[in-house]
């Protein structure tokens, strides 16, 4: 861990990380102002047939699609609360050292006290504050929602403060995926590293996979096998909100990866013959 | 010999597509307090040198010691005792340049006991200090790397191409900076590819070129060697240049022989530099 670098760090992302975290907040209220609107009108949801693709990710099958459980799972699970994580974890990630080694600031740094270890740790570090506020973001928006709506009585909060702490392993794989890309993988360790746009690249290529093989995954049964070969099939709120999975054993998987990305990244780093 | 830079038969081969490119089996000894001009033209080797110094890049071969210790072995105690400028200078465009100085003497972690001076010596304006560092001209930028390598006063200073982008009176400031250094006890290892400024600084200076250190000198010894263009322009008109390494009495002798009865109206000697002491250097190499 180097302090400085992590001052550093502070100073010029925590305002952008921290920013990000108020898009599901803004989902959750979202949500809380639908909801009443959402219930009154569902009979004609449900007749134009309007809500079928939504029923189908947010599982009505598990959980009644009129009540606000379901309604709920937006700040989780919406694709722009997804992309703010990614962000989230991305900007640091990408920064040190893929950005570093791009702006050509990296052999100044390296040329410290710093170190190549301590480079990946300390930015690996930065991330988990965020990492949790991005868990605990979407609940705050649910609270608030919930509130707004006044079916504050009717939420299962455990189960949601589950779905957090999958949350919170999520946003750890991402930052230790991001982390290993901006490292540069485990290929050419004989070359430099990429810088941010190359590494920029493969995320968007893993999140891309990854989306895709959610929704293919969802919409056809015979390919529910592909959902587990992504992050976002070990990342089921409907199913812990049902209470039809062990979240704990979801979020050791994600978190499990994101860590080992992380001692990846840092092996990598260690061991590439130019920085 | 008490030697602050030190490589056995340090090796790098990046060459791509079966051509050779890199650093081979360098024999390099800097002794302490010493100031050590590497020179050589573009692409020599110099950067990838440095690189290998500073553990950025790790030779296929051989061996690298630095102030004593192994280069990678080192690590982050090592370099806390090195100021390093780099060729291509880059820094944190959104920092001002006062935040640029303390966040790397937080990362060095020695305290910036010549930043005052250096910034005053290179005339460096204090009140752009406040600035961002992306509004900075080139020089500036590099004045603030200047002051970077030498801020925490280390043992050992690693300059690559340091005047690049400096006007002459920087660069004069600079020059008597490192000439101080010497008598401070420090040792500097200075690359450039331009002879004139490492004459004047550098008590040894080392040729490299094609990745291979092909001679090693006292700047003295380098005289004797150095080529100059002669012009010579008369009243009638007419210019006379040539190439020359004569040492004076017999350049004037020729000079004198040139100009006949003619009336001379200008003579400008020009040092033309490193290129043809390289084609000396790699000629005589070669044979």
């Amino acid at each position: 861990m180097n302090w400085p670098l992590l001052g550093h760090l502070a100073r010029r992302y925590s305002f952008g990380c921290a920013a990000t975290a108020l898009v599901p907040v803004l989902l959750g209220v979202m949500a809380g102002s639908l909801l009443p609107e959402y219930r009154e009108k569902f009979a004609l949801f449900e007749k134009l047939g309007v809500m079928r693709m939504a029923q189908t990710f947010l599982r009505s099958d598990l959980i009644p699609a009129d009540s606000a459980t379901f309604l709920f799972q937006l700040p989780y699970v919406h694709p722009v609360s997804m992309l703010a994580m990614i962000v989230a974890m991305a900007l640091p990630t990408l920064a040190f050292p893929a950005g570093a080694r791009g702006r050509g600031t990296l052999d100044l740094l390296l040329a410290t006290r710093l170190t190549r270890e301590s480079l990946v740790t300390t930015t690996f570090v930065f991330t988990l504050p965020f990492a949790a506020l991005h868990a605990v973001a979407p609940f705050l928006g649910v609270w608030i929602g919930a509130g707004q709506a006044g079916v504050v009585d009717q939420l299962p909060w455990r189960a949601f403060g589950r779905v957090s702490v999958e949350s919170f392993a999520l946003a750890l794989f991402f930052a230790g995926a991001t982390l290993l890309l901006s490292v540069g993988g485990l290929r050419r360790m004989k070359t430099r590293g990429p810088e941010a746009a190359g590494a920029l690249g493969a995320l968007a290529v893993l999140v891309i996979w990854s989306l895709l093989a959610e929704i293919v995954g969802t919409l056809w049964e015979r390919f529910h096998w592909l959902k587990r070969a992504t992050p976002y099939g070990w990342f089921e709120p409907p199913q812990v909100l049902a209470g039809t999975v062990n979240p704990w054993f979801d979020s050791s998987v994600l978190a499990g990866c994101g860590l080992l990305a992380a001692t990846l990244a840092l092996l990598v780093e260690r061991r590439r013959a130019t920085v | 010999m008490d030697l602050a830079i030190e490589t056995r038969a340090l090796s790098i081969d990046y060459g791509a597509n079966g051509g050779r490119a890199g650093v081979f089996d360098l024999e390099l000894a800097v002794a302490h307090g010493e100031v050590f001009g590497f020179l050589g033209p573009n692409g020599a080797g110099k950067t990838t040198t440095i690189r290998m110094l500073l553990d950025l890049l790790r030779p296929d071969s051989g061996e690298a010691r630095v102030l004593g210790v192994p280069a990678r072995a080192g690590g982050g105690d090592l370099r806390r005792r090195i100021g390093y400028l780099p060729g291509d200078l880059a820094l944190f465009g959104t920092l001002s340049g006062h935040a640029t100085l303390d966040l790397f003497t937080q990362l060095v972690d020695r305290p910036p006991v010549r930043r005052d001076e250096a910034l005053d010596r290179l005339g460096f304006p204090r009140h752009a200090l406040a600035r961002k560092v992306k509004s900075y001209s080139t020089g500036m930028r590099q004045m603030i790397g200047i002051t970077l390598a030498l801020q925490h006063e280390p043992e050992l200073l690693i300059l690559d191409e340091p005047t690049t982008g400096l006007d002459p009176l920087v660069r004069d400031a600079f020059l008597a900076l490192v000439r101080e250094c010497r008598v401070r006890g420090q040792t500097v290892f200075l690359s450039s590819h331009v002879l004139d400024e490492v004459e004047r600084c550098a008590d040894r200076v080392g040729i490299i070129c094609g990745g291979r250190l092909h001679e090693v000198a006292r700047v003295d010894d380098l005289e004797h060697r150095k080529q100059r263009v002669v012009t010579l322009r008369f009243a009638d008109g007419r210019r006379e240049s040539f190439e020359s390494d004569e040492l004076p009495a017999a350049l004037l002798a020729r000079v004198t022989a040139l100009r006949g009865d003619a009336a001379l109206v200008d003579v400008e000697i020009r040092p033309l530099g490193l290129d043809a002491i390289f084609r000396r250097v790699v000629q005589e190499a070669a044979r």
